[in-house]
């Protein structure tokens, strides 16, 4: 089954949304105009702006001021995108060139740039203060995660407590704030939005654990990158720390690096593959997934409670 | 307020916004952040109110403002340039990320939700003209002048609006504007690569042949000069201007200094 097929409902305010993504990164720069498109039409799970629609469905559902939260949160998301490619060097973005790659890195910061600043003006659509607090907060968060990330590269003393740090910052908190976000945008009662946001930071922490699984276990065309590159970049994952439990496999991991051939690599990786690590990397993922569907338990019952399950179990399942 | 003042003033601003900028990590890695006192006194001016220091909140108002400025000149030294180590660039890209997010964590916090939607469609703007000027766009010089201005103006022209202080945007963007094309003037003569000059060589540029530095200098100054009237005849129009508020451009702008223009063409015969 399909991820959308899930929300399949939702298909008109799916749409709406992404017409308004077109039309927010509309500018009077015709180059600027074909960056953001190349990227906006690149695709993605558009995950963030779906947990927005769903969960503010446990309020007075508005798609008109709601898909202020979620074309704000997207756009924000694009922007981090843009400007993770420049961090990373990437030639590659879903299989297709990124911004950097078709152009250049200049342009890649001002792309990346120009949405954030889009995204934020969006978000002021809301005059919520406490949705900017919790949107800003979150924001300086997923830069200090993008900051220790840098900082951890190649640190192989590093421990499971810094990995779950390190991916709650990066990944769980935007999943979490979206979903607290379209809660709050749509008037839902503190305690409903509480609970969205519990949800959104395990589906998040479990949905980056299985993505880091993928990294080593996916076909390149899968992942639209080379198999391992979390790996050759020196980004210790989940399967990796375990992995490194074993002092041969450690041996062989430390000795990876951005030069490594792709035959060496693919041995490093089958080495991995044959251990624990992925089934235990597996394990943890479901104990976040579990902790998210706990969650949903405190909400009440109906048809969206049920399709952000499907999404968690989705998203626990997934093989690329 | 006397001029005196205002630097105490713009001291302690400083500081706040250094301390806000610390990160002890990027520190390690990447130069500090040049934080610009002369934009820093600019960005004072709306709260010039008799003898009184600004309050907390005005010093935030400010910082925030700042913090932006500092951002995007943060990113403008993301090259593609091999020379920099691949660790320096990463973290100079997350640096200017982090220093937005200060920007919009400020203003949410101080709920003033007016203030991020205008600073915003400020950043917007400047990074659109960037991209015209980056791809050398222009027609015309004007139109390239234009876009400098815009780059340079377009915070704190839109802070000045959001604070009603509207009347002196003009004055205000002639000085930046000044005050760039001063900067690029010497960039220029130290033969340093800049985008604006190669923006400025492409559209001087005769047929296949390169503008040559003459060409691209007396367009400076033919700007430079007419800004300066502009800014005389403003200043003068205004009236009164408080004495701390005239010391204020006549810093920024040194007019009196050897660099003005006039002087500036006696010097290289």
């Amino acid at each position: 089954m399909k991820l959308n097929r899930i929300y399949s409902f939702l298909k008109t305010d799916i749409d709406q949304i992404e017409k308004e993504l077109e039309s927010a990164i509309e500018s009077d720069s015709r180059l600027l105009n074909q960056a953001s498109l190349h990227l906006l039409q690149a695709g993605g799970k558009r995950i963030r702006p779906v947990f927005v629609l769903l969960s503010a469905r446990f309020g007075d559902y508005n798609i008109d001021s709601v898909k202020n939260a979620a074309v704000a949160l997207e756009l924000i998301h694009m922007a981090s995108l843009v400007h993770d490619d420049v961090i990373d060097d990437a030639e590659l973005r879903r299989g297709k060139p990124t911004i950097k790659a078709q152009w250049d890195n200049r342009i890649a910061m001002y792309t990346g740039d120009y949405i954030f600043a889009r995204g934020l003006e969006y978000m002021t659509h809301i005059q919520n203060p406490e949705a900017h607090q919790i949107l800003s907060r979150t924001i300086v968060e997923l830069c200090k995660g993008e900051i220790a990330q840098i900082k951890d590269k190649y640190r192989y003393d590093q421990n499971l407590r810094d990995y779950l740090l390190r991916i709650k910052r990066k990944t769980a908190l935007l999943i979490a704030v979206s979903c607290q976000l379209g809660a709050i945008s749509s008037g839902a009662p503190e305690e409903v939005h509480r609970r969205l946001f519990r949800f959104g930071y395990n589906v998040g922490m479990s949905f980056q654990i299985t993505d880091d699984i993928l990294d080593l276990t996916a076909s390149e065309e899968e992942l639209g990158k080379p198999a391992g590159s979390d790996l050759s970049q020196g980004n210790i994952t989940l399967p990796i720390l375990y992995a490194m439990e074993n002092p041969k496999l450690r041996a062989e991991i430390e000795r990876v690096s951005e030069n490594t051939s792709a035959q060496e690599m693919k041995s490093v990786i089958s080495s991995i593959l044959s251990s624990e690590a992925i089934e235990r990397s597996h394990r943890v993922s479901r104990m976040y997934l579990d902790k998210a569907l706990r969650d949903l338990e405190f909400l009440p019952q109906n048809r969206v409670k049920k399709t952000l399950k499907n999404i968690a179990n989705f998203i626990g399942k997934r093989k690329y | 307020m006397k001029f005196t003042d205002y630097n105490h003033q713009a001291n302690i601003i400083h500081h706040y916004i250094e301390e806000q900028l610390h990160h002890s990590y990027l520190k390690e890695f990447i130069d500090q952040p040049y934080i610009d006192r002369n934009r820093i006194n600019f960005l004072l001016l709306p709260f010039m109110n008799g003898q009184r220091m600004v309050t907390q909140q005005e010093m935030k108002w400010i910082s925030t403002a700042m913090f932006l400025h500092v951002a995007l000149e943060t990113h403008e030294k993301v090259t593609i340039s091999e020379q920099d180590s691949l660790k320096e660039r990463q973290l100079t890209v997350l640096a200017g990320v982090y220093f937005s997010s200060l920007y919009y964590k400020t203003l949410a916090e101080s709920e003033d939700v007016g203030l991020i939607e205008v600073l915003s469609s400020a950043i917007k703007k400047i990074n659109e003209c960037k991209i015209s000027m980056y791809k050398e766009e222009y027609t015309s010089i004007e139109e390239l002048m234009e876009d400098v201005r815009i780059i340079e103006t377009s915070i704190a022209a839109h802070f000045y609006e959001f604070f009603h202080q509207k009347e002196w945007v003009p004055l205000l963007s002639d000085t930046f504007l000044y005050n760039r094309l001063l900067q690029e003037r010497l960039a220029l003569k130290n033969t340093q690569d800049t985008i604006f000059i190669n923006a400025l060589a492409s559209i001087l540029k005769q047929s296949e042949e390169p503008a040559d530095e003459h060409l691209i200098l007396s367009a400076i100054d033919t700007t430079l000069e007419k800004i300066q009237k502009n800014i005389e005849v403003q200043l003068d129009r205004i009236k009164p201007v408080p004495p701390a508020v005239r010391e204020l451009f006549m810093e920024f702008l040194p007019f009196t200094e050897p660099l003005t223009t006039t002087k500036l063409y006696a010097e290289e015969g």
